[in-house]
């Protein structure tokens, strides 16, 4: 073989190099780029599944569901992130940052203040551990504070990992990402395996008291809201999704407020009376935002407010006058 | 020699030639069906949509039958939706955040069929490309005259 003929067949060898470099070449961004949209489909179906469990928890409160989970999912109280794809989201919701584990477990309650103004929708994980510290002595002294203790115990949902140990027992590491110790009333030394964080709960009223995280002194007002600090990151998730619930609450109590409006026409004395003053509370609550829970006034005024209108509201029924709510 | 390098090349140029042009064949028939399925796919998360709205609207606090907080379903207040009409229409960005581009109102049926009220309606730009109305039968109370009527929520939401 003569020099020339050489440099061809060398020449054809590249040619053939960079033909099959380029077809394997274009296979390969196909197979890459079919990998990614199927990743954004999973992740796609995935938030599309929160959707629908957003809405569904708008619709039925009370039962918690669980569904399995594909990919972790990282939340922020203004979004939700599934892999590359996020969701802007509007409603109250009370979650860790990062939910992994198998399966989801979603809960949600009516927040009545003292009527139906939102659902609280709080969300975790299997691998969340949620651990419940009680006082051995005062659970043994006090009848209202176990019952305390065994209510607010016995209504978190059982499909959650949950506990409930003395301050006398010590807490063991289960390897879970994640352990919420919720301390009622009580103290102890916490443990320092990872992904532990504590909050306490003061007093002994499931109604209100108040809740201590991140530094913070909060007042509650019903169960979901205490709930709400249990489920929630940290103190700045907890009032972000609590702003939400209040912005949701104006506008309930707007609404009440025009009804109000509307019955004070109806010509019956007792039922002006009530129509007149429930006015009064009403504004109250209108008023009421996130820095409300932070003041100790103003939260004691929020609730007396809740309670003034719940009698109007009973005394209005007892009359057979149109009811508030 | 030369000449037959020559044809060896133009054969392998040839066959690359028909062997992209099948795959451009393929990649365009792949991209019909994809548009296709995602047409059906759109349509089909309309109606979805439309039936979502309407069962947030029909569980609205704003406007939900109420007695001490024990919820009626499937039934709406006369005098709330009164009330919830304005706080919508003052409040129009946060209930956008539920019910989209779309609209949503009651209308009485049975005794009186004179009750009808536009409770949502955003469409700021006026144009839609595709859209999906659905009707759900409710009860309507009055809760001033204590009456039940017959009734229909009618919700439209656009794309």
């Amino acid at each position: 073989m003569n020099r020339k003929a050489m440099a061809e067949e060398q020449f054809r060898w590249i040619f053939i190099l960079v033909a099959g470099a380029l077809i394997l070449g274009f296979f390969t961004s196909i197979v890459i780029k079919q990998k990614q949209a199927q990743e954004d489909a999973i992740s796609a179906a995935e938030l599309q599944n929160m959707e629908f469990l957003m809405a569904n928890a708008k619709v039925a409160t009370g039962s918690a569901n669980e569904i399995e989970l594909a990919q972790d999912i990282n939340f922020d109280c203004n979004s939700i992130r599934i892999g590359r794809l996020s969701k802007q989201t509007k409603e109250p919701i009370f979650a860790p940052e990062l939910l992994k584990g198998r399966n989801l477990v979603t809960w949600s309650l009516d927040w009545n203040m003292p009527y139906r103004a939102t659902n609280l929708l709080f969300l975790t994980t299997d691998e969340a551990r949620y651990v419940f510290v009680y006082d051995e002595d005062k659970y043994a002294s006090s009848s209202s504070y176990q019952k305390f203790v065994d209510e607010l115990y016995s209504k978190f949902p059982d499909k959650m990992n949950k506990e409930k140990v003395s301050n006398k027992e010590s807490i063991s590491d289960k390897n879970n990402y994640k352990t919420r110790i919720v301390l009622l009333d009580a103290s102890i030394a916490l443990p320092t395996f990872k992904g532990v964080s504590s909050m306490t709960i003061k007093g002994t009223d499931l109604e209100k008291g108040e809740i201590q995280f991140g530094g913070q002194s909060y007042h509650y007002i019903g169960l979901p809201a205490l709930y709400a600090a249990i489920f929630s990151e940290d103190k700045e998730n907890y009032e972000c999704a609590m702003d939400k619930a209040f912005k949701k609450l104006k506008l309930a109590s707007s609404v009440y407020s025009e009804k109000i409006e509307e019955l004070g026409s109806i010509q019956v004395y007792e039922c002006q009376t009530h129509y007149t003053d429930s006015n009064v509370a009403i504004s109250t609550i209108l008023g009421a935002d996130v820095a409300t829970l932070k003041n100790d006034n103003w939260a004691t005024g929020l609730f007396g407010a809740i309670s003034a209108m719940k009698n109007y509201n009973n005394e209005l029924i007892k009359l057979s006058c149109p009811p508030i709510y | 020699m030369k000449k037959k390098a020559q044809a060896g090349m133009f054969e392998i140029i040839v066959v690359l030639f028909v062997f992209f042009l099948l795959i451009g064949f393929g990649l365009i028939f792949y991209a019909g069906m994809q548009k296709r399925s995602s047409t059906e796919d759109s349509k089909r998360v309309l109606e979805l949509r439309a039936v979502r709205v309407a069962q947030i609207a029909s569980t609205l606090p704003e406007l939900q039958c109420s007695l001490d907080n024990a919820v009626r379903e499937n039934c709406i207040e006369v005098e709330k939706a009164m009330a919830a009409k304005d706080v919508i229409e003052k409040n129009i960005a946060d209930y956008y955040d539920m019910f989209g581009y779309g609209k949503i109102s009651i209308k009485g049926i049975y005794p009186d069929s004179s009750l009808s009220m536009l409770l949502y309606d955003f469409n700021p730009s006026r144009q839609t490309y595709d859209t999906t109305a659905i009707q759900i039968p409710i009860s309507l109370y009055d809760s001033v005259k204590k009456q039940n009527y017959f009734g229909v929520l009618n919700v439209e939401v656009y794309s």
